[in-house]
């Protein structure tokens, strides 16, 4: 088997052609492969259910595993601590002087990986994305704003709402017609979304909203399809949130988070509001985005 | 890089231990286990502190990359003593990769206590090799490439390792399925 070698000498990803195909998904699935290599997976994972199935199954296991091994993990022995510590302290310097020396440091040591996280995950929004979005140049707030395990909760809620529609909680009745969803929004919400929520003019024909949990605050799930004239099978999810809980990003500018994944994720702000939207198709998502901002 | 004193760079290994420990409890399986790979890791660690450089994942990979060395150094050990051995525990040799793709699982249609049950007996009777990089991979978040890096092996090895331990754990989840008459194929359907 040929060994795995990056696509250049600066990228940590591995390159597509050198992986074998049946863990090319698997490299997906991980966020490892960058540019074109993720494009041609993404693809393959938009046209084929059972790929989105293969996605779907390895991410589910990370989080799976990560979340048991955490759980069965008991706590670090007080004991192992103050061995350590003592252990990092220098000769002579007493344990009350440690103790004091790390309550002066630890900010400072935190600030410099932060500081390093940071300069990092800028250079990284600098670079061009895939499918021609180009991030926002203050990614960095978004990431902060929204947890990985958030971005995570939209694309399973995504994945599971727009296949079985009935999995929309239904305690409050919104419209099937789009034309009526603003206004009834407002009544639910309390606050005005966009006057027209319509993607029609894309070729996606609303199906259906609900009340959700997620991101956290008061906010309507909506879900649209591919009409079936188009040729396409994709669907979009978008989630308007009833507060301006994305403060820091610029009004009616989408900002993209997970761009090498299966469904990434555009997120902006509108008149005290917060608009969060997914698909399986990152190009209509785009589309959608542009076209409910700019009306 | 960033240069950092030594008083940061003690403290920045010390905000670490959480994570080394998590990761020398899961390799030795005995809390004292762990409390002593612990403690020789950061005592390699402090030794050693003039050849670490911080770089952009800050300084958790390369505490468990002496992390690492310092589990294997006794296992060799214990490899030398024939009745310490734990051949008992080994899942399946590495590099025995099956070139068939794993089952695939919605696993939202599982319960998930047993599915939590099934998963943690399932990785703790992976071969260390396996678990280590699934570890390092699910748990800590790193990349392929650091893991290659903290491992010290090549990146291809990495894959194929993570590849055939998330193809046990696979097997292992169709089992409780099919417990559960669930068959793969409904399975896919339903989440299609």
């Amino acid at each position: 088997m040929t060994q795995p070698t990056p696509d250049n000498p600066q990228d940590t990803a591995p390159g597509c052609a050198d992986i074998p195909e049946n863990q090319r998904l698997r490299a997906f699935a991980d966020g490892e492969l960058t540019g074109e290599s993720a494009q041609q997976v993404r693809q393959r994972v938009a046209q084929d259910p059972a790929s989105a199935m293969g996605v779907i199954h390895e991410q589910q296991l990370r989080q799976s595993i990560d979340r048991v091994m955490k759980a069965q993990t008991p706590a670090t022995p007080e004991s192992l601590r103050r061995k350590v510590l003592e252990a990092g302290r220098p000769i002579g310097a007493s344990p009350a002087g440690t103790l004091a020396r790390i309550g002066r440091w630890t900010p400072l040591g935190l600030a410099a990986s932060l500081f390093i996280a940071a300069l990092i995950t800028f250079q990284a929004s600098n670079r061009s994305e895939p499918n021609g979005v180009t991030p926002h140049a203050e990614v960095t707030p978004v990431r902060a704003i929204i947890p990985e395990e958030t971005v995570n909760a939209f694309t399973r809620r995504h994945v599971a709402c727009s296949r079985f529609i009935q999995r929309l909680h239904d305690d409050v009745k919104f419209p099937t017609d789009i034309r009526e969803m603003p206004g009834a929004m407002k009544a639910y919400l309390g606050s005005q979304p966009y006057p027209t929520l319509d993607l029609s003019s894309l070729g996606y024909e609303f199906k259906a909203a609900g009340e959700c949990s997620i991101p956290g605050e008061k906010s309507v799930h909506l879900i649209y399809q591919a009409r079936p004239d188009t040729g396409r099978t994709d669907s979009m999810s978008l989630w308007v949130e009833g507060g301006d809980n994305l403060k820091g990003l610029e009004p009616d500018t989408p900002y993209l988070i997970g761009g090498d994944t299966a469904h990434p994720l555009l997120v902006w702000r509108h008149a005290g509001m917060s608009y969060y939207l997914t698909g399986d198709s990152p190009d209509s998502m785009q589309a959608a985005a542009q076209h409910l901002t700019t009306g | 890089m960033l240069p950092v004193t030594t008083e940061q760079f003690r403290d920045l290994a010390v905000a670490q231990m959480d994570a080394v420990y998590r990761m020398a409890f899961h390799l030795t399986h005995r809390p004292d286990d762990a409390a002593d790979l612990v403690q020789e890791t950061y005592l390699r660690a402090f030794k050693a502190e003039a050849g670490f450089e911080l770089r952009e994942r800050g300084i958790r990979p390369w505490l468990f990359k002496i992390l690492h060395n310092a589990f294997y150094t006794r296992i060799e050990k214990q490899r030398r003593e024939p009745t310490l051995g734990d051949d008992a525990r080994l899942e399946a040799p590495p590099g025995s990769d099956s070139e068939e793709d794993a089952p695939c699982w919605d696993l939202a249609t599982l319960d998930w206590e047993q599915v939590d049950d099934r998963l943690k007996h399932a990785i703790d009777g992976l071969h260390p090799q396996y678990r280590e990089v699934l570890l390092l991979w699910a748990v800590e978040g790193l990349k392929y490439r650091e893991i290659a890096d903290v491992l010290g092996v090549p990146l291809g090895t990495i894959m194929s390792r993570l590849y055939r331990a998330r193809a046990i754990l696979s097997e292992k989840l169709e089992d409780l399925a099919k417990e559960k008459g669930i068959s793969s194929s409904e399975a896919q359907r339903t989440a299609q």
